[in-house]
């Protein structure tokens, strides 16, 4: 713990560095943090993994009878639909469990790929100088001007409602939010004299830019990152709202979410369940990047 | 064959028919087409238009023009029966065509038809309505190539000798005259072509246009100088709301006064609601699904009917579309012309499997099932029912859901094994559909039979309304036996109003809103 | 910096030739026709091809590309293949709807993010801190079509607050721009925090408060506007997401904007309409990247554009 007197910190929240500054400690308490936040996004992987083998969820077979059932409801055969039933009576739970695979498959590829494509454009860019900037950049616009639902729509009618066409359809459309922070991090970076010590020595760019600007960059790439896995889900689902997302046979949380929406005043649960998943799932994702940040970031001060 | 409408009271019926009806008291020759209680209605004053109608269309209305490629569309057809005139109309009770802008019509030969037209008539701007406009009219629908256009293939000139006589020369017999001249709204010849007309559009129905703020809202407002019964009320807002939830709040909250197209659980729950009531009346719409004759294994007649015998359409019905659809006993609805009821294919899964051996498959076998999400009403959900009935006699049917534009082109190549869909007989005559579907030469599944070819040409130049019955009568048997599709449901449309909106009265085509009063 | 400006507008020149031409090849591209959809199944193949004709559809693509660029050049866009009037006026009529949420939503965010985050970041690790993440959270995880609707559900049926749908007076702009600015106010708070806590040990902060200067003073004057970099950048490319949210956002609350008329249009294949529609929104992409970038030279004094 810190040799100074601990200070209300609402009072005052700025350290003086001046003073006797703790440096950074990964202490009990960061490392208690990223273990907690850690634990809802391993559970999420493991109900993901493993949950539709232990509620297997049949794709194809609809039970009329029992149609909008409420959570709780005891079904004819005797199972107990712990969520309720949908439109056409399928099992709810069978359903999200279901669609976490899809949702966690689609956020995690999604964002991996778009973080690639940011990462070396946004550093090329903010390296290459202005000519090299200039023309990346202007991608980056004319890749913006497409709406993302321009691109959706024509990319669901070449190819066809798929989980590989919203995973193209994201990642193209999101790779400019990881290059315009990798590039903007690079820019002040590259200015900063270290740097420019290393260029004047001689060094070569690969190494200079792997050594010296790569691993700034990363940093707030990756809380860009986790904040873009919960987006790439919603924006996910927004697509399954314009009928442009998961495949009916695949259904994502977006797609039962979208599907149920006309039933939020009756059948709630439709669209609420999925939803309730959803959003702790979005929430545990961007909290454990907050803490990841945190315990990455050598400059940290913790207490 | 009765129809049991669940309109409220027939009344409504004869008010309906008096304000078309009280035209012919001024033509002789229309024949009598008036119940006595009409003539007892007629003796009323009506009073002045007064109020606001608020209706919220299911659809956008895209444009405004009746006679350009969107005129097939509901929206833009509900608009133009209120702001346009044709030459007669449809009673769609008694399917005989009433008077409007013309009063009498006769055919002294085979393929001329003569129409005389009402004095008087005059456009929302003032100028008067003759036969040259009417002339201008239909030939813009054929240079445009629109949907309509087709139902005038026959037409050879349209002459317009004076003001108010219209004669029509058809090259061969054109048993469908009437129902198509209900289709033809007439626009002004002079203004029609000019650029921005359809901002604003001028006709000489009963309301005219006074704005149009596109996605947003149609406004109309009753025209004082209409030649005809004027409407009940003062303003018609048409407001676009496209989304379910929000469209019926805006009904409970009263933002809006009708809706219809609404969802069976939803239209379930607006039954319980203050302030709101239901009425649900059978539609020319329908739901039916195609096999792809040319194609194994729908190339044998068992194969399809098994695909009829797996379903529970019953079930269907009661779970999926309750209060919106009844069973189909017919290729083509029971409120369209030429409808004659056939033998009821029952739910027998066991027979299914049986005519699947016969026919071959006793394994079942694999194949893909098209369809657009704008198909219909409770769509996907019949989707997935349908997959899990035939799924449950060994047919494995994949879901090939595609956009409108792709699932056209699929549909319109033959490029498919099975299609789910709904269709509308907008004529509400069977030769709408069946003539241009389920001929040899339509080719649209792959169906060719000579004798119902020569069934539904002979009904299409017979202007004997009796014998195209017959004809239709052998043509839907030979249909229906021969499996070419599997018909399910027909749909009924429910409408949601608030108490307050009196005088509506349904139909099965498109709703109209002429007869409709407000009281708040 | 005048030089930059005249690149700049050269590029821009580019990047909107460029947007074009790969939005009027693409769409031509891809299966489905105009004429047959507006044909129906109704049609015969003479009329679509007699529809193809009028709409100059059945032109090798080289030529229609070199006639639209044409006219494009003097400001003729084309009739909307739908809509019966010029696509520059389907666009038009709808870009004031959208720019009004749009800025209304944008407006709403940064005016509650940049204050929450201010005192997220200095309120480190308090409970107050705990509560603003918390808050900005349960926006950027609901997806906005299921608020929108629930908001209608609660204010417009159950409390007869405020209008279920359209446009009209401000009561109309309230729901749809919440639904709206909810995604982006969860994503920039985090990022206004996230940015402040890292730049308050930065050494010239710690110069500055060396200085004896207190904290205040400091934050804003030094640290601030170094912490908005990455802000701005965000808020600048949200403007491109929340097009994506006004499409759903305009469909939910029937907002007659440019979102559904581009998805309408691109499901009915309406080239010219989506041409246009494409033109304007990039436009203003590269009207908002150019504030963007420029922001970050008045921003960091040490990002200089040579």
């Amino acid at each position: 713990m810190s040799s100074s007197p601990p200070l209300p910190a609402a009072a005052a929240p700025f350290r003086p560095p001046g003073a006797a500054a703790p440096r950074y400690r990964r202490g009990r308490r960061m490392r208690a943090r990223l273990l907690a936040w850690s634990t809802p996004l391993a559970v999420f992987v493991a109900v993901a993994a493993l949950g539709p083998a232990l509620v297997p969820y049949d794709p194809v077979t609809v039970r009329l009878g029992e149609r909008l059932k409420p959570p709780g409801a005891v079904l004819e055969h005797g199972a107990k639909a712990w969520l309720g039933t949908d439109q056409v009576g399928k099992d709810l739970l069978a359903q999200v469990l279901q669609g976490a695979r899809i949702s966690l498959f689609v956020s995690v590829t999604t964002v991996i790929a778009a973080g690639l494509i940011g990462l070396v454009t946004g550093v090329g860019a903010g390296y290459a100088g202005r000519t090299t900037d200039a023309l990346l950049m202007r991608l980056a616009d004319l890749q913006l001007a497409f709406p993302s639902i321009l691109l959706a729509i024509l990319i669901a009618a070449v190819l066809g409602p798929s989980i590989a066409n919203v995973i193209i359809t994201l990642s193209v459309t999101r790779w400019v939010t990881f290059a315009r922070v990798a590039r903007a991090s690079t820019l002040v970076t590259k200015e900063r004299e270290f740097v420019m010590a290393a260029h004047a020595t001689g060094a070569r760019v690969a190494r200079l830019v792997g050594r010296h600007i790569v691993p700034f960059a990363v940093t707030p790439l990756i809380v860009v990152a986790t904040v873009e896995m919960g987006l790439v889900i919603l924006a996910e689902a927004s697509l399954s709202f314009l009928g442009l997302g998961a495949p009916p046979d695949h259904p994502s949380w977006g797609l039962i979410i979208a599907n149920g929406r006309n039933y939020l005043s009756s059948a709630w649960w439709i669209s609420t369940m999925p939803g309730i998943a959803l959003s702790l799932v979005v929430i545990a994702i961007g909290q454990f990047g907050d803490t990841l940040r945190d315990y990455l970031d050598p400059r940290t001060v913790s207490e | 064959m009765g129809h049991t409408y669940t309109v409220e009271g027939n009344q409504g019926m004869t008010r309906r028919r008096f304000v078309r009806g009280t035209l012919t008291l001024a033509a002789s020759a229309a024949g009598a087409r008036m119940l006595p209680g009409a003539l007892a209605a007629a003796a009323a004053p009506p009073s002045a238009p007064a109020g606001e109608l608020k209706v919220s269309l299911p659809a956008r209305i895209v444009a405004l023009d009746p006679l350009g490629p969107q005129a097939a569309e509901e929206p833009v057809r509900i608009v133009a029966a209120h702001v346009f005139d044709s030459l007669v109309v449809r009673d769609t009770k008694t399917r005989r065509y009433l008077p409007s802008v013309a009063t009498k019509w006769e055919s002294p030969d085979p393929t001329t038809w003569v129409f005389t037209l009402r004095s008087g008539v005059k456009f929302h701007d003032g100028t008067p309505l003759g036969a040259r406009d009417v002339k201008a009219s239909l030939e813009r629908m054929l240079r445009l190539r629109g949907p309509f256009a087709p139902l005038w293939a026959a037409v050879d000139t349209v002459e317009a000798p004076n003001d108010g006589t219209v004669r029509i020369k058809t090259k061969t017999p054109l048993g469908t005259m009437l129902a198509n001249a209900s289709l033809l709204s007439i626009l002004p010849a002079d203004k029609m072509e000019q650029p921005g007309f359809f901002n604003r559009p001028v006709g000489s129905g009963p309301f005219r246009v006074v704005s149009y703020r596109p996605d947003n809202e149609l406004a109309l407002e009753a025209n004082p100088g209409y030649w005809g019964m004027p409407p009940g009320v003062r303003t018609l807002r048409f407001r676009d709301i496209p989304e379910i939830a929000a469209r019926v709040t805006a009904l409970i909250t009263g933002e809006i006064d009708l809706t219809f197209a609404l969802p069976p659980d939803q239209l379930a729950a607006l039954e319980k609601q203050k302030g709101v009531q239901i009425v649900a009346t059978p539609s020319y719409r329908y739901y039916f699904i195609w096999m792809n004759v040319k194609r194994d294994p729908f190339t044998d007649k068992r194969v399809r009917q098994a695909m009829i015998y797996a379903l529970d359409i019953d079930t269907m019905i009661k779970s999926l579309m309750k209060g919106i659809a009844r069973r189909m006993t017919c290729p083509i609805p029971s409120t369209v012309f030429g409808y004659s009821p056939q033998r009821a294919y029952t739910y027998d899964p066991r027979k299914a499997r049986e005519l699947l051996a016969a026919g071959g498959r006793p394994n079942g076998f694999e194949v893909t099932m098209i369809w657009n999400p704008d198909s219909g009403p409770q769509d996907r959900e019949l989707a997935q029912a349908l997959i899990s009935y035939w799924n449950a006699i060994g047919v494995r049917v994949k879901d090939g859901q595609a956009e409108r534009p792709q699932w056209l082109e699929r549909l319109l190549k033959l490029d498919w094994d099975m299609d789910l869909q709904t269709n509308g007989v907008v004529t509400g005559d069977a030769d709408f559909v069946l003539r241009r579907l389920y001929t040899t030469s339509a080719n649209r599944m792959g169906y060719s039979s000579a004798r119902v070819d020569q069934l539904l040409n002979d009904a299409a130049a017979t202007v004997d309304q009796n014998k195209r019955k017959l004809f239709y009568a052998q043509a839907n048997e030979i249909i229906w036996d021969d499996a070419v599709g599997i018909y399910p449901f027909e749909l009924v449309q429910g409408y949601a109003y608030r108490t307050g909106v009196q005088g509506f009265i349904p139909s099965p085509s498109f709703p109209t809103f002429t007869t409709v009063t407000v009281k708040r | 910096m005048s030089g930059y400006l005249a690149g700049r507008l050269a590029y821009s020149i580019f990047v909107l030739w460029g947007a074009i031409t790969i939005v009027f090849v693409t769409v031509r591209v891809v299966p489905g026709d105009p004429a047959q959809l507006m044909v129906g199944a109704q049609g015969t193949r003479q009329d679509v091809e007699a529809l193809r004709h009028r709409f100059g559809l059945d032109r090798p693509l080289p030529v229609q590309y070199g006639g639209y660029l044409a006219e494009a050049v003097r400001l003729n866009f084309g009739q909307s293949l739908r809509l019966e009037q010029p696509a520059v006026d389907a666009v038009i009529q709808r870009i004031p709807a959208t720019a009004l949420l749009a800025l209304g939503a944008m407006t709403l965010a940064v005016a509650i993010s940049l204050p929450l985050g201010i005192i997220a970041a200095m309120a480190r690790s308090s409970i107050l801190d705990r509560a603003v993440s918390a808050v900005s959270l349960v926006g950027q995880s609901v997806p906005n079509f299921w608020l929108g609707i629930m908001f209608i559900l609660i204010f417009a049926r159950t409390l007869r607050w405020l209008p279920s749908a359209g446009i009209g007076g401000a009561e109309h702009l309230i729901l749809p721009a919440v639904s709206l600015a909810l995604l982006v106010i969860g994503v920039l708070t985090r990022l206004v925090r996230s940015g402040l806590v890292d730049i308050i040990h930065e050494d010239y902060v710690r110069t500055a408060y060396a200085k004896g200067l207190s904290v205040r003073p400091v934050i804003v004057r030094h640290a601030l506007p170094n912490a908005l970099i990455p802000v701005v950048t965000v808020a600048g490319l949200q403007l491109g997401h929340l097009l994506a949210g006004a499409v759903v956002v305009e469909t939910v609350f029937a907002w007659p904007g440019v979102g559904r008329l581009l998805v309408d249009a691109i499901s009915n294949r309406d080239y010219p309409v989506v041409q246009v529609a494409v033109l304007f929104i990039t436009a203003g992409f590269i009207l908002v990247n150019l504030l963007v970038d420029l922001s970050y030279a008045y921003l960091d004094p040490r990002i200089r554009y040579r």
